[in-house]
């Protein structure tokens, strides 16, 4: 992967050094994760169920924290947390929230003490709605949505942050096949926007076009492949397993 | 429904309170007209012995424990519920009020004196009860806090504090099983809950403290507006959501302590307002809810306070029987006509 970038622009990251992933030290689901995130970087996250992929995405947001080993990143905003937009696999909310209302949560770290949306705030969030298209969800309520609505409110919300890095957990998962090609190549254009794109998915027929470096999760390692690096033995039988012929 | 602009409805709401407290405040058993309450506020008209007496001495200490209970258990009501995301939650979930039960349990015990039918009454307005209610009830909150610590999950949490409340619930059990029936009389009518337990001091530093919790937990209601979507998704926004957790159920319990103490355990209120707010404003955006469902909460009291003091001659009707047959109806009917689940879930 070739990181050379402008000199006027501090190419940000995050890095996993010595990482072990997990809720308690006797039950370590990843351990030694060595890896790193950079901007406009688009990486794919692969792995069995119950690997630890969700896992690896919330030791790295730091909501699980890591059991041996550190994540380091070169974030300037405080808390770093507002360069990282999440999409979790699952998520509902209580109470009545207007889609529009949840796609502002995205926008969270931007606005004051008592959470007022500015001028800006609101241009954020209507871009983010004209992009994922979904003017016409605008006014509904959050809880009435289909799954694969939610998911797209989700990416909307991540997109309204504004973020450094996107890290989406399965973001696919209950879109209808057109919409999941639609966020894919989105996804991409943000990566190519000096975005780091980080998705995790079981649907690699979906990516296997545009895939460049993949995270393979498998007993408790993870194997980083980058760009033109051959592919490893394990990643290559999941690939045949999965019935993908991949060079 | 049409939402009314959130600044127009805060204005109605307050005006709304004053109307009902007026009338809280000049119903009873004697009533106090209207323009004689007037004069006496505006013009410093000197008032008959007597009914100053009733104003300064029932009503007004009433009214005023009407308000801040109204309050203390809507928000804390609400704020439990967007805290656990389970719309049944509310102050007496966290056991706290079992917690000041046990602890007014114990004080009955401990007055060597055995109590006649005649010093029920005035037992159950002596400070004692007051401070056995707070001690209880600080216990309780200790054992919660210091339990929520160790626990990761909320839903945990709810059921620490339902097994917390049910243990001090069979403590008491045990206590009256073995105690006297006029001791089970007076603890019975404590029980109910009584808006006259607390004289005009104590109501007043009720009514402050409640107002100063509710300030606290308006100050944090950008991060409340985000716990409604889960902790896990609030801390990738990089809330400090152990922190915000314990100082919520730290101001809860403060809040419950305070009802239980100067109104007995009265607590479903807390259920029934945070469903009238949810049905009445559209949004899940705490700053404007949070003082919403505290005009609610007052309201509410205060027009069931009404109430009791209309329908009764003698002595008043406890609060909570009222609460509940007012409120269940009103709940009932907005979850079979507004398909609310679809707003809960």
């Amino acid at each position: 992967m070739n990181h050379s970038v402008p000199n006027t622009f501090t190419n940000r990251f995050i890095r996993c050094k010595e990482l072990s992933v997990g809720y308690s030290k006797n039950q370590q689901i990843i351990t030694n994760v060595e890896c790193e995130l950079y901007q406009n970087d688009f990486i794919v996250l692969l792995g069995r169920n119950g690997q630890g992929k969700s896992s690896l995405l919330k030791t790295l947001l730091s909501i699980i924290p890591p059991l041996q080993g550190k994540v380091e990143h070169n974030i300037a905003t405080i808390p770093f947390q507002k360069s990282i937009a999440y999409v979790p696999s699952n998520l509902d909310v209580y109470g009545f929230v207007s889609v529009e209302e949840y796609i502002g949560f995205g926008r969270y770290q931007h606005t004051n003490f008592f959470g007022t949306l500015q001028q800006e705030d609101i241009r954020a969030i209507d871009s983010a709605i004209s992009t994922i298209g979904i003017e016409h969800l605008r006014t509904r309520q959050f809880s009435t949505l289909s799954d694969g609505e939610k998911q797209k409110c989700h990416i909307a919300r991540a997109i309204a942050q504004e973020p450094t890095f996107l890290i989406l957990d399965e973001p696919t998962s209950h879109l209808d096949p057109p919409t999941k090609r639609n966020i894919i190549t989105l996804l991409q254009t943000i990566a190519n926007n000096n975005i780091g794109v980080l998705l995790s998915t079981h649907d690699i027929h979906s990516v296997q076009d545009v895939i460049k470096s993949i995270w393979f999760v498998e007993n408790k390692t993870l194997v980083v492949t980058n760009e033109g690096e051959e592919i490893p033995l394990q990643l290559q039988s999941f690939f045949n397993e999965s019935g993908i012929k991949k060079a | 429904m049409k939402v009314l602009h959130t600044p127009l409805l805060y204005l109605l709401g307050l005006l709304f309170v004053m109307i009902v407290l007026t009338i809280s405040i000049t119903t009873g058993t004697v009533s106090i007209s209207l323009r004689d309450l007037l004069e006496y506020v505006f013009t410093n008209q000197i008032l008959p012995e007597l009914t100053k007496t009733i104003l300064f001495e029932i009503r007004i200490p009433k009214s005023i424990s009407a308000v801040s209970a109204g309050i203390a258990l809507s928000v804390s009501g609400y704020i439990l519920q967007t805290l656990f995301r389970n719309p049944l939650a509310s102050s007496s979930s966290l056991g706290i009020s079992s917690g000041a039960s046990l602890g007014v349990a114990f004080v009955m015990i401990g007055s060597s004196i055995g109590i006649s039918t005649f010093s029920t009454l005035s037992f159950l307005h002596s400070t004692s009860v007051i401070g056995a209610a707070i001690i209880g009830a600080f216990i309780t909150t200790m054992l919660i806090l210091l339990l929520s610590l160790k626990i990761r999950s909320m839903t945990t949490m709810l059921l620490v504090g339902f097994m917390v409340g049910t243990i001090c619930t069979a403590i008491v059990g045990i206590w009256q099983y073995i105690s006297s029936p006029d001791q089970l009389q007076a603890f019975f009518l404590w029980s109910m809950g009584s808006l006259h337990l607390a004289n005009l001091h104590q109501s007043m530093i009720f009514l402050l403290i409640t107002i100063c919790i509710t300030f606290v937990i308006f100050i944090y209601s950008k991060q409340i507006t985000i716990l409604s979507l889960g902790e896990e998704f609030s801390k990738s926004f990089g809330i400090n959501v152990q922190r915000l957790r314990f100082l919520l159920l730290l101001s809860c319990s403060i809040l419950a302590g305070c009802v239980t103490a100067f109104c007995g355990p009265i607590g479903f209120v807390g259920i029934i307002v945070p469903h009238i707010v949810r049905y009445s404003i559209h949004t899940s955006d705490s700053k404007k809810i949070i003082p919403w469902v505290a005009i609610c909460g007052a309201s509410f009291m205060l027009i069931c306070d009404s109430i009791t003091s209309a329908l009764s001659h003698t002595f008043p009707l406890p609060i909570s029987l009222i609460t509940s047959i007012i409120g269940v109806p009103i709940v009932l009917w907005i979850l079979m006509t507004k398909s609310f689940y679809s707003t809960v879930s």
